[in-house]
C-alpha cells in the first residue's frame, strides 16, 4: 500500500476549508496549522497566471525527517505514511530543520514535533482524510497508488502532474495535477 | 425629547461579572451529547455564518464531545460539503468575546457606561421607551435593520406593533439593483440563492462575480464541475481573481466600464445574428428598439472605453452564443458599485435573454421553493405610512425597503412629518455595512431608542441604548429554511447546544417583548418547535422525520425549465420579457441601458476595489478563532509599478486616504502583486474593526466602508454605489523581517 | 515577476514566517563543542608527540576549559530539547544516518575520556587518599590509548558540529560538504586560542601561533571555496550565500567573522611572531568571538532560506 494525495490545481480556489477541517479534527491549538494554502503568481499584469495549492506534509518516500531523527520517532508507517511517535520524540527539532516543505512544528502543549498524519486513523477506518472530505471544490483525491483501479492512480496516469521541490529528492506522495 | 448624545462605548462597563457570577452560568463547557440528547450523535441545523444557509449536522465524537459541523449530504446547496466558514461555525459558539448579558447604557456625571442587566430589566426598559415613542408618534416611527434568521422574528414584532419600516442592507447595499433589473425584465426578481444552472451550462460568464473568493457554496462546487468538463469560463475583472485564474478567458477590464462591454457583446450577438430568434420572437418585447439602440455600440467603441482587445470582445460573445442557450451571464450579487447598477444589471438580464438562457437548461432555471405556511396569528395592523412615503417619489422602482432611505428618515435633516425615532438593529453591523458612516451615526444620535441584538460586540453595539445578547445559530431554533433551488426543500435548525451565558434566541426575545404590548396572539408558541412542527404538519411532512434527516425534499411547484408546450408568462406590463422596459420608461429612467462615464481617479489616487475572502462573511467572522488564524487581516494589493513609484515593499504598513480627506483608522500591509493593474488597489471587505471588545480582530486591517464617503446613489432604486471614492496610499512603517 | 507566497494557514510560530527552531543554545553548543574538540585534539596530539614535559599548558588548565566547555555545551543542548525528560531515548537508538544520534554518542564518549584525561592534573591538590593515588596510577597506564581515543573522538566531534547542519538538504546554506571541515578548522583554531591565552611561555605560544596562522589561512581559503560552490549552485543556494556576502548578514559576517575572527588575529599573531608587543589575550579573544559569531550567523542565516 502506498497512500498518496492528488490535488487538482485547476479547481482549487484556496478557500482554506482543508485547513479548518484539520484544525477542528485534531483540536490543534489556536495559531497552529498542519495544512496551508500556497499561491504562485507568474507574469506581468495583465499577462498573469496564478496557481493555488493546498499543501501539507508530503509523506515523502525518502523522507529527510525520518533519516535525521536520532531516536527513530519519525518513521514511515504502514502505507508509506510518515508519522512521529510521541513516546520517542525528544523535541530536538532536527526533523523540523530537515523538512524542505516546513511542514512540521513543535506542539506547544506537549513539545512533540508534529505535522499532518494523512489522518491515518480515519484512513484505517475506511474514511477519507478530514481535509479531503470537506473540500468544496472536490479538488483533492486520496488513495492507494498500488491499487490500479483507484481514482488517484487513474488521474496520475491520465493527467500531467508535478511534485513540490523535486530537486530535494524526497519523492513526495502529494501530487499536483495541472 | 432627545436623549443625551450617545458616546461610542467600547468597554462593556461596570458591574462586569456580577450577573454572570451570581447565577453560576459563566461556565462554558459544552455538555456532552448524551446529557443533552440521549441516544443522538448528530443534530440538524442550517448554517448561519453566511446567507447561503447550507443544511448541516452538528456532530459529536465517540467520546461524546462536541466535535464538528459537517454538511448535510442530501442538501442541494452544499451536497455534504461546507465552506471554511461553515466548517468553522463552532468558532462562533466558542468565541470568548461574545455578548454575554443584556447591557443598558447608563449615564453618570463622569460619563457613560454599559451596565449589565437582567433580561426582565432590559425588556422593561425597551418596552417603556418603545411605548413612549408609539404614544407620541405612532408605531410607524420604529424601524428595524436586520440580517439573517434572527431578524425575521423581530420583523414579525415590528409588524405586530404596526410598523412597516423593516429593512435589510442586503437590498440597497447589495443585491437590490440586480433584483430590480430582473424584475423589470422578466417580471420577477432573482431569489437567493440565484437559480443558476451552472453544473449544466456550457459557458459561464462572470462579470462582477468572483466565485471562489465568495464561497457561495453550490455555485463554487458547480464551477468546479465545469472545470472538470472543460467548459468555457469567461471572467471579466480588473483583477486576476481566483475565478479569473481558473477561466478559459480573462478580460482585464478597466474598472467602471463593464456596461460598455455588455453593450458591445449584445451588439456583436445581434450584428452577427447569433441571438436566439425563436426565443426573442416568442418571449421578448422590444428587440427592434434594442437593435437600434446598440447599432453604434461596436466592440471597437467598447475597446476604447474598456481597454480590451476588440477581437477578444467578439470572441467572448461568440463563445457565449455557441453555447446558448446553455450559457449563464452571472448576474452577480453585490452589485451596488457606481450608481448606474440597475442599468448594468438590466444589460446582464437582456444579454441572458438574447442568448435565450433564462428558463433553459444550463441557463437560469425557474426556482423551486417550498411554500411554508405562516403560523396562525391575527392580521398585522396596517401602518399609516412606511419608508415609501418618506421618499417623495425617489427610488420609485425599489420593490423592497431601502435601508439608507430609512437612515435618511431617521436623520435630523428629515424635514417631512414621517420621522423615525427608534431603531432595532438585529444581526447587522451597520457601521461596516452602510457607506457614509458619519451620516449613519448622526441618524443614530437622533433616535430616542436604539436596541441592538447581536452575538458579538460589533461596532454597532457601541451606539446602543440596550444591547441584547443573541445566542448563536447552534443554540437555537429558527424558521424552516425553504431556499429556492432546483428542488424544493425544507431544512430545519434545532439547538445543538445550550445557550451560553445569558444569551437567548431572537424568538424568545420578541415573545417577551410582545407580552409587554399585549401582542401574545402574534407569538402564540411556548417553544419555537411548536411553530416548526405545526408548519411541517400543514405541509404534510413529518416533523420527526424532518429532524431525523435535517432536510426533506417536497414536490416542485413548477417545471425547472420553460415547457416547450406551455407558454410561460412574465409579470411585466407586456407580459413578455421586456428588453425595452416600460416600467423604467414610466418612471423616467432609460428604458434601454446606456453607458455612462464615471469619474477617473485624479493623479496620485487609485480606485479602491474591494472584494471577499473565502473564509470571511462581511465583517462578522473576523473574531472567529479558526477564521482569524486563517486570514487575520486583508493586505492591500498594489501593482509592482505603483509600488516602485511609491517606494513600497511587501509587508509595508500603509494608511489609505480617500479623495475627501478621510484616512483609514488603522493600517494594512502591502502586497505587491501583478494580479492587479496600476490604476487600482484591492482589499477584502470587513476588516479594520474599531471595537476593542473583539479582541482578536480589533485594529486589524483597513475598513473599506470607512473610506466610502462619496456614495453614488442609484436613482432607480436607491442602491448605494460604493466605488465612488479614490484613495491614495501613505506609508506608515516598514515591517521588520521577523514580524 | 514571479510571486510565491503562503496565502494562509501555516502560521506555526518558529516555523513561519521564518524558521527559528534552533537559536543561540545550539550556536553556543556548536562553538563550545568545536573549541573543546580543538583543545583535546592538540593536547592528545602533543602528548603522543611526547611534548608533555616541555609544553605543559595544554594538559593542565586548557583541559579543564575543554571539560567545562563540553559540559556547558551539553547543558545548552539539553535545554534546547522540547522534551528534555525523553533525552534518554537518544541512548536506546544508534542511527548512523542521523548526525544528532552519533553526536549524542560521541558526547557520551568524549566527556568521560576528557575527564579521565584531566584526572592526573585535576585532582593534584588532593593526594592524601590512597584510592585516588591508585586510581591515578591506573589511569596513567592507559594514558596512551586514551590519547589515541581522544584524537579520534575530538575529530569526530569537530566534524560533527558542522555535519549536524550540513546533512540538511533542505537548508542550502548548511548543505555543503565544506561546512564540516570549516567548523573543524574553526574549532581547532578556537582550541589553540584557549591554549595561547592560558600560556605564559612565549616559546610555546609561538609554536601554536604558527599553527594557528596556517589554520586561519586554510580556513579563509575554504570559506572562499564554500562561497564559490554556493554561488555556482541553484537559485536557493545563491540567495542563501548572498545573505552573508552582501545581504542581511553581510555586515556581521565580514566584520565579526572575517575581520575580527580571522584576518586581524592572524595579523596580530604574525606580528607577535615578529616580536611585536601585543597583550597576549587579544588575538585569542578575537578568535573566540569570531568562532562564536560564525556559528551564530550560520545557524541563523541557514534557517532563513
Amino acid at each position: 500500500m502506498r497512500y498518496a494525495m492528488a490535488i487538482d490545481t485547476r479547481k482549487c480556489v484556496g478557500c482554506g476549508d482543508c485547513v479548518v477541517a484539520c484544525q477542528e479534527q485534531y483540536d490543534i491549538p489556536a495559531g497552529y496549522c498542519r495544512s496551508w494554502i500556497a499561491e504562485q503568481v507568474k507574469g506581468k499584469y495583465p499577462n498573469v497566471s496564478m496557481e493555488m495549492r493546498s499543501e501539507r506534509c508530503n509523506h515523502c518516500a525518502d523522507a529527510p525527517c525520518v533519516v535525521c531523527c536520532p531516536t527513530d520517532s519519525s518513521h514511515i508507517s504502514e502505507g508509506g505514511i510518515v508519522l512521529t511517535d510521541p513516546d520517542l520524540c525528544i523535541g530536538c527539532g532536527a526533523c523540523i530543520e530537515s523538512c524542505p516543505y516546513d511542514a512540521r512544528y513543535f506542539d506547544p502543549v506537549n513539545g512533540n514535533a508534529t505535522k499532518c498524519t494523512f489522518c491515518h486513523e480515519r484512513v484505517a477506518g475506511g474514511k477519507l482524510p478530514a481535509c479531503v472530505e470537506v473540500c468544496p471544490t472536490y479538488c483533492m483525491f486520496f488513495g492507494d497508488l498500488d491499487d490500479p483501479n483507484a481514482e488517484i492512480t487513474k488521474l496520475l496516469r491520465e493527467r500531467d502532474y508535478k511534485t513540490l521541490k523535486p530537486e530535494m529528492g524526497t519523492e513526495p506522495h502529494i501530487f499536483y495535477l495541472s | 425629547m432627545k436623549t443625551n448624545r450617545r458616546d461610542f462605548l467600547k468597554i462593556s462597563g461596570l458591574g462586569l461579572g456580577g450577573i454572570l457570577a451570581s447565577r453560576d452560568i459563566a461556565q462554558t463547557a459544552a455538555s456532552t451529547v448524551d446529557e443533552l440528547f440521549p441516544g443522538k450523535k448528530r443534530i440538524p441545523t442550517y448554517c448561519e455564518v453566511c446567507f447561503w444557509k447550507c443544511a448541516a449536522w452538528v456532530k459529536w465524537n465517540k467520546k461524546g464531545e462536541l466535535c464538528k459541523i459537517v454538511g448535510n449530504e442530501s442538501d442541494p446547496l452544499c451536497k455534504g460539503r461546507l465552506c471554511p466558514r461553515g466548517t468553522a461555525g463552532l468558532g462562533m459558539y466558542s468565541d470568548p468575546d461574545r455578548l454575554k448579558t443584556p447591557l443598558i447604557r447608563s449615564y453618570t456625571r463622569k460619563g457613560q457606561y454599559y451596565r449589565e442587566a437582567s433580561w426582565p430589566e432590559a425588556i422593561d426598559y425597551i418596552a417603556s421607551r418603545t411605548r413612549k415613542i408609539i404614544n407620541e408618534s405612532g408605531a410607524e416611527s420604529l424601524a428595524l435593520f436586520s440580517h439573517g434568521s434572527g431578524g425575521k422574528h423581530f420583523t414579525r414584532f415590528l409588524r405586530a406593533l404596526g410598523s412597516g419600516n423593516y429593512t435589510a442592507p442586503s437590498y440597497a447595499q447589495c443585491r437590490g439593483p440586480r433584483d430590480v433589473a430582473f424584475k423589470a425584465t422578466y417580471g420577477t426578481p432573482l431569489p437567493s440563492p440565484e437559480p443558476l444552472d451552472i453544473k449544466n451550462t456550457n459557458c459561464l460568464v462572470l462579470i462582477g462575480s468572483h466565485l471562489g473568493e465568495n464561497m457561495h457554496n453550490s455555485q463554487v462546487q458547480e464551477m468546479s464541475q465545469l472545470i472538470d468538463r472543460g467548459v468555457d469560463i469567461i471572467t471579466v475583472d480588473p483583477r486576476l481573481s481566483t475565478a479569473a485564474a481558473h477561466s478559459t478567458m480573462w478580460l482585464p477590464i478597466k474598472p467602471a466600464t463593464d456596461l460598455a462591454l455588455l453593450l458591445a457583446w449584445m451588439n456583436v450577438i445581434i450584428e452577427e445574428g447569433l441571438y436566439d430568434r425563436n426565443y426573442i420572437e416568442n418571449y421578448c418585447f422590444g428587440f427592434e428598439d434594442l437593435q437600434t439602440h446598440l447599432e453604434d455600440k461596436t466592440p471597437e467603441w467598447a475597446a476604447s472605453i474598456t481597454n480590451l482587445d476588440p477581437e477578444k470582445i467578439r470572441k467572448a460573445a461568440r463563445m457565449m452564443a455557441q453555447a446558448a442557450p446553455s450559457v449563464i451571464v452571472h448576474p452577480g450579487r453585490h452589485v451596488t458599485w457606481y450608481g448606474d447598477d440597475t442599468q448594468r444589471s438590466r444589460a446582464i438580464a437582456i444579454l441572458n435573454a438574447l442568448l435565450g438562457s433564462y428558463g433553459r437548461k444550463g441557463g437560469i432555471f425557474i426556482p423551486q421553493a417550498a411554500k411554508i405556511p405562516s403560523y396562525p396569528h391575527p392580521a398585522y395592523p396596517k401602518p399609516k405610512w412606511d419608508w415609501k412615503q418618506t421618499l417623495n417619489g425617489r427610488y420609485s422602482l425599489a420593490h423592497l425597503s431601502v435601508s439608507n432611505a430609512l437612515i435618511d428618515a431617521s436623520h435630523p435633516d428629515n424635514a417631512t412629518d414621517n420621522k423615525i425615532r427608534g431603531w432595532f438593529i438585529v444581526g447587522t453591523n451597520l457601521i461596516h455595512t452602510v457607506p457614509d458612516i458619519p451620516r449613519t451615526i448622526e441618524a443614530l444620535q437622533n433616535q430616542d431608542l436604539v436596541v441592538v441584538v447581536d452575538t458579538m460586540p460589533a461596532e454597532i453595539t457601541g451606539y446602543a441604548d440596550v444591547v441584547l445578547p443573541e445566542c448563536t445559530y447552534l443554540e437555537r431554533y429558527d424558521d424552516l429554511r425553504a431556499s429556492p433551488y432546483r428542488e424544493a426543500t425544507v431544512a430545519v435548525r434545532t439547538p445543538a447546544l445550550k445557550p451560553k451565558w445569558l444569551t437567548k434566541p431572537a424568538y424568545w426575545m420578541v415573545k417577551k417583548l410582545a407580552y409587554k404590548f399585549g401582542l401574545q396572539p402574534y407569538f402564540n408558541y411556548s417553544d419555537y418547535d411548536d411553530v416548526l412542527s405545526w408548519q411541517a404538519n400543514q405541509m404534510g411532512i413529518s416533523y420527526t422525520e424532518l429532524v431525523e434527516k435535517g432536510m426533506l425534499k417536497v414536490p416542485n411547484p413548477s417545471n425547472l425549465y420553460f415547457d416547450p408546450v406551455d407558454q410561460p408568462t412574465f409579470n411585466t406590463a407586456t407580459g413578455m420579457i421586456e428588453l425595452y422596459s416600460f416600467a423604467f420608461e414610466d418612471e423616467g429612467f432609460d428604458p434601454l441601458p446606456d453607458y455612462t462615464e464615471h469619474p477617473e481617479p485624479p493623479d496620485g489616487y487609485f480606485r479602491l476595489n474591494y472584494g471577499r475572502a473565502p473564509m470571511h462573511t462581511f465583517s462578522r467572522t473576523g473574531n472567529n478563532h479558526f477564521l482569524y488564524d486563517l486570514y487575520p487581516e486583508s493586505p492591500v494589493w498594489v501593482n509592482p509599478e505603483v509600488a516602485e513609484n511609491l517606494g513600497l515593499r511587501n509587508g509595508d504598513r500603509v494608511i489609505l486616504e480617500n479623495s475627501e480627506g478621510v484616512s483609514s483608522e488603522f493600517s494594512a500591509k502591502v502586497r505587491v502583486t501583478n494580479r492587479i493593474g496600476p490604476d487600482s488597489v484591492y482589499m477584502v471587505h470587513g476588516f479594520g474593526h474599531s471595537d476593542p471588545r473583539m479582541k482578536k480582530t480589533y485594529a486589524k486591517g483597513i475598513s473599506d466602508t470607512q473610506l466610502m464617503t462619496n456614495v453614488m446613489i442609484d436613482p432607480v432604486m436607491g442602491g448605494t454605489g460604493m466605488r465612488g471614492n479614490f484613495v491614495k496610499i501613505r506609508k506608515k512603517s516598514r515591517e521588520g523581517l521577523f514580524s | 515577476m514571479n510571486e510565491e507566497l503562503i496565502l494562509y494557514g501555516k502560521n506555526n510560530p518558529h516555523v513561519v514566517p521564518q524558521l527559528e527552531v534552533w537559536g543561540f543554545p545550539i550556536s553556543l553548543y556548536l562553538f563550545l563543542g568545536g573549541m573543546a574538540a580543538g583543545i583535546l585534539f592538540f593536547t592528545s596530539l602533543f602528548y603522543l608527540l611526547k611534548k608533555d614535559k616541555t609544553m605543559p599548558v595544554p594538559y593542565t588548565r586548557a583541559t579543564y576549559i575543554a571539560i567545562a566547555a563540553l559540559i556547558i555545551g551539553t547543558i545548552a543542548l539539553l535545554f534546547d530539547l522540547h522534551k528534555i525528560l525523553n533525552t534518554w531515548r537518544l541512548y536506546t537508538h544508534f542511527d548512523l544516518q542521523a548526525p544528532m544520534s552519533w553526536g549524542a554518542w560521541t558526547l557520551l564518549a568524549i566527556i568521560p575520556l576528557a575527564i579521565l584525561w584531566g584526572v592526573p592534573y585535576k585532582f593534584s591538590f588532593i593526594n592524601e587518599y590512597k584510592w585516588k593515588n591508585r586510581f591515578e596510577t591506573n589511569v596513567a597506564i592507559f594514558r596512551k590509548p586514551i590519547a589515541v581515543l581522544l584524537i579520534i573522538t575530538s575529530v569526530i566531534l569537530g566534524v560533527y558540529t558542522g555535519m549536524l547542519l550540513s546533512a540538511f538538504v533542505a537548508r542550502p546554506l548548511w548543505n555543503s560538504n565544506f561546512l564540516p571541515i570549516l567548523f573543524l578548522l574553526s574549532g581547532l583554531s578556537s582550541g589553540i586560542a584557549v591554549i595561547i591565552w592560558l600560556n605564559r611561555n612565549s616559546l610555546e605560544r609561538n609554536i601554536f601561533r604558527r599553527i594557528d596562522i596556517w589554520l586561519i589561512i586554510f580556513e579563509l581559503s575554504l570559506l572562499i571555496v564554500y562561497a564559490i560552490d554556493l554561488f555556482s549552485g541553484s537559485e536557493a543556494q545563491v540567495s542563501a550565500i548572498r545573505q552573508l556576502a552582501g545581504g542581511e548578514f553581510a555586515f556581521l559576517f565580514w566584520m565579526m567573522v572575517i575581520f575580527v575572527g580571522l584576518v586581524i588575529p592572524a595579523v596580530f599573531e604574525w606580528r607577535e611572531l615578529r616580536g611585536a608587543k601585543i597583550p597576549t589575550y587579544v588575538a585569542p579573544v578575537l578568535i573566540l568571538i569570531g568562532g562564536l559569531a560564525f556559528r551564530m550567523i550560520i545557524v541563523q542565516a541557514g534557517q532563513l532560506i
